[in-house]
């Protein structure tokens, strides 16, 4: 029978197979055996098969190899099988049913990936069913036959079987060594599924899956790598050039594919077990930094709402990640609806003039004069404000003006409808100050100084101008010493009583004042002396 | 060497080659900027409404006071957004006009500034459109709430003067006994209400709020007059 096992595999080395001898045979007939069989096979290796067979605590190992519980008959039989359909024809279970399973899938030199699954399936169920008691009855049935010692202690077996499982996951290891990589992946995805639907993962897939992240260490390793790469490309870019992050977002969703198809099974198997898949979760952690990042320093959203569905698609296997995204990704949603709602609270467009009229706009990007487009975020400065025109003290009219630009252009408007003038303003303050504001702040929080107008507004002090005979002197005073009032369309900057020094700054000729002053009076109603802590808690 | 595509070796064959990727972002990114397109998204063609410039006055710049005793209510209307102040009407004869594209110096001169604290945007408060706010003396804008006062306060000032002048006459101990406090009301008003800021959509409300109550506030004045 051991002739057509095929050589090297671990049922070949069985002693029972060596010598051709059943679980039944007794002491005389197993050495009768060894000396035949050592006239056509090594001596040696038929003299220590005997040896193995004949010490009833040796024994144990030859006997957990095989078919236990199983009849010789069907043992040789099932030894000669090659298909694990064959198989299902005899009457195996437990541990003699592992070993046939092992002895097949020494047959098959590239599994399929539902033989795979089959062979891994049967082998981990299979293994996590064993009876010790029921073992050792099944061995001791054989034993009391073959005249051999009953085996009488659960821990002479218990320990035999650490050594099998052993035998069982490397032989699984084998198995997997030899599959196309993309088979044993989906092989092992189809065996996690399918488990997990069964409401059990048994603990030789575990260590099985133990191995294969280990074994996959190289590749994780170079994956996580790649993903670092990704990311601080997608973060160097995304202030200056964001429209050139499609590649590295094609790139990262194909490296999360790929990720998930290789990963998913340790991620399944460390949460069904309470643990952390560490490098998963650190890979998705990366991830959702820089999607956050896009957002929150950017403003990219659209890109930051890709990202976390990605994640989101990529980890479910991982409660602790999946959680954290899905309320990234309502937050996301939150934001859009918010964008999309400032969007329309700031969309405004009036014609004006009568003759040839000109297009005044602003939305959630930007505003726009007479053709010419401002992005938001290009805005540096903005002035606006109103004069009401008399002729002899009889009102005609109140022409407005409106006015902001960037670093290289400034857009003015000049009308005479107030109401135009009142959306408009109201839009413009809510489209641009935070920005203003905020650059005001950081400029003087910096330490630098902001002329406005004839005073030089600094973070702990303004210098104004005196005047004295026939020139005029600087004067720097603490804003603890300051005081602001507005008239006649002017922000005007008192010095102390006594100091003789003040200055006026036109809201309509100035530009920014009426930020300043936002920063000037909410730092006095704080009680600051200090601008740029005019909005700090 | 050929590169294994079996078992855990072969693994390495699936990674993801992400050098083309970010060569593909940094040609991107070395290419001119995409033109971004200059018109607003809601601009001509779009369902946004288009206002023009009729050359009508703003409607919020009234005269609202002016009565006996000297009061003269003169509420400068400013375009007040949010809790920024802005521009005050004043009134010159300059030379209006249209420019486009004229040189200016911003006043900012920080790049790249990073992304403002949420707690800076104009902060809203929640208001009930009913509670009345003494304003504080000084020069801040009126909340909605100090608007309501002014307003409520000057149809209570209307009432008691009329009452006043109804017992002028007929009884002038009364009146005497009252003028004093009721011109230092006057005087409290002028100081807490005149020539104060607010914003001109608050006063729009306030207006409204302020009229389902007339009747009451007008009570309450003729009342003062004891």
């Amino acid at each position: 029978m051991s002739s057509d096992l095929k050589e090297g595999t671990a049922i070949a080395a069985n002693p029972f197979a060596i010598l051709e001898v059943t679980t039944r045979d007794d002491r005389e007939r197993i050495m009768e055996a060894a000396e035949d069989r050592s006239l056509t096979i090594d001596a040696d290796r038929c003299r220590a098969a005997c040896a193995v067979l004949t010490n009833p605590r040796r024994r144990i190992e030859a006997e957990l190899a095989w078919f236990p519980g199983t009849s010789p008959n069907t043992a040789s039989r099932a030894l000669l099988a090659k298909s694990l359909d064959e198989l299902d024809d005899f009457p195996l279970a437990g541990v003699a049913r592992i070993n046939a399973c092992i002895a097949v899938a020494a047959h098959v030199s590239a599994p399929s990936k539902d033989q795979l699954i089959r062979l891994m399936d049967t082998i981990t169920t299979d293994a996590e069913d064993i009876s010790s008691d029921l073992l050792i009855r099944e061995i001791n049935e054989d034993r009391e036959i073959a005249g051999f010692p009953a085996i009488t202690s659960v821990d002479i077996v218990d320990n035999a079987l650490i050594d099998r499982r052993q035998e069982w996951r490397r032989a699984i290891a084998d198995m997997l060594a030899a599959t196309p990589s993309l088979i044993l992946v989906e092989a092992l995805n189809n065996l996690v599924d399918l488990v997990q639907n069964q409401g059990r993962f048994p603990r030789l897939l575990h260590e099985v899956i133990d191995d294969y992240a280990l074994r996959a260490q190289p590749f994780i390793k170079l994956e996580l790598e790649a993903a670092e790469k990704v990311t601080a490309k997608a973060r160097s870019l995304a202030g200056s050039r964001p429209d050139a992050l499609e590649p590295l977002i094609s790139a990262l969703t194909e490296l999360l594919d790929t990720w998930e198809k290789v990963t998913r099974p340790i991620q399944l198997s460390a949460t069904s077990r309470g643990r952390a898949d560490e490098e998963s979760e650190s890979l998705a952690l990366d991830i959702r930094s820089l999607s956050i990042d896009l957002y929150n320093e950017h403003k990219l959203l659209e890109i930051s709402q890709r990202i976390s569905t990605l994640l989101d698609a990529r980890f479910q296997a991982i409660p602790r990640i999946a959680s954290r995204v899905a309320q990234d990704i309502a937050a996301l949603e939150d934001l859009a609806a918010q964008r999309q709602q400032r969007h329309e609270d700031l969309a405004y467009t009036a014609n004006i003039g009568l003759i040839g009229q000109s297009q005044l706009s602003i939305d959630g990007f930007g505003m726009s004069w007479n053709g010419e487009h401002y992005p938001l975020e290009t805005i540096t400065h903005a002035r606006w404000g109103a004069v009401r025109r008399s002729v002899n003290g009889v009102p005609t009219g109140t022409d407005y003006l409106i006015a902001w630009g960037d670093l290289r252009r400034t857009a003015v408007v000049t009308f005479r409808n107030g109401k135009i003038f009142e959306a408009f303003t109201n839009r413009q303050w809510k489209a641009i100050a935070e920005q203003i504001l905020t650059r005001i702040v950081d400029t003087l929080a910096e330490g630098r100084t902001i002329q406005f107008g004839n005073a030089v507004i600094g973070n702990d002090t303004v210098v104004l101008k005196r005047n004295k005979f026939f020139s005029q002197e600087d004067v720097t005073i603490p804003w603890s010493e300051m005081s602001v009032s507005s008239h006649d369309g002017s922000l005007i900057l008192h010095g102390p009583s006594g100091s003789r020094t003040s200055c006026n700054l036109s809201y309509r000729n100035v530009n920014n004042v009426h930020f300043l002053e936002l920063i000037i009076r909410t730092a006095f109603k704080k009680g600051r002396t200090r601008l740029s802590e005019a909005f700090v808690d | 060497m050929a590169e294994s595509t079996c078992g855990f070796e072969g693994l390495m064959s699936l990674r993801t080659n992400v050098d083309a990727a970010i060569a593909a972002a940094d040609r991107l990114a070395a290419e001119p900027p995409p033109v971004i397109v200059s018109q607003p998204a809601h601009g001509t063609g779009s369902n946004a409404p288009v206002h023009r410039d009729s050359g009508a006055l703003l409607g919020g710049l009234k005269k609202i006071g002016g009565w006996v005793l000297g009061i003269g209510l003169i509420i400068a209307v400013r375009a007040c957004i949010a809790s920024g102040v802005n521009s005050a009407v004043h009134t010159e004869t300059p030379d209006p006009k249209i420019v486009a594209d004229t040189a200016s110096v911003p006043n900012g001169s920080a790049d790249n500034p990073a992304p403002p604290p949420a707690q800076m945007a104009p902060a809203e408060t929640a208001d009930d459109g009913q509670t009345l706010t003494k304003p504080a003396l000084g020069t801040a804008p009126l909340s909605i709430s100090e608007l309501r006062y002014c307003l409520a306060e000057r149809i209570r000032m209307d009432a008691e003067q009329s009452e006043m002048e109804s017992i002028r006459g007929i009884q002038p101990e009364r009146f005497n006994r009252h003028l004093d406090t009721f011109n230092m009301n006057v005087n409290d008003f002028n100081s807490r209400c005149y020539q104060r800021s607010f914003m001109t959509s608050d006063k729009e409300t306030a207006d409204l709020q302020i009229a389902a109550r007339r009747a009451a506030l007008e009570i309450e004045g003729k009342d003062r007059v004891e």
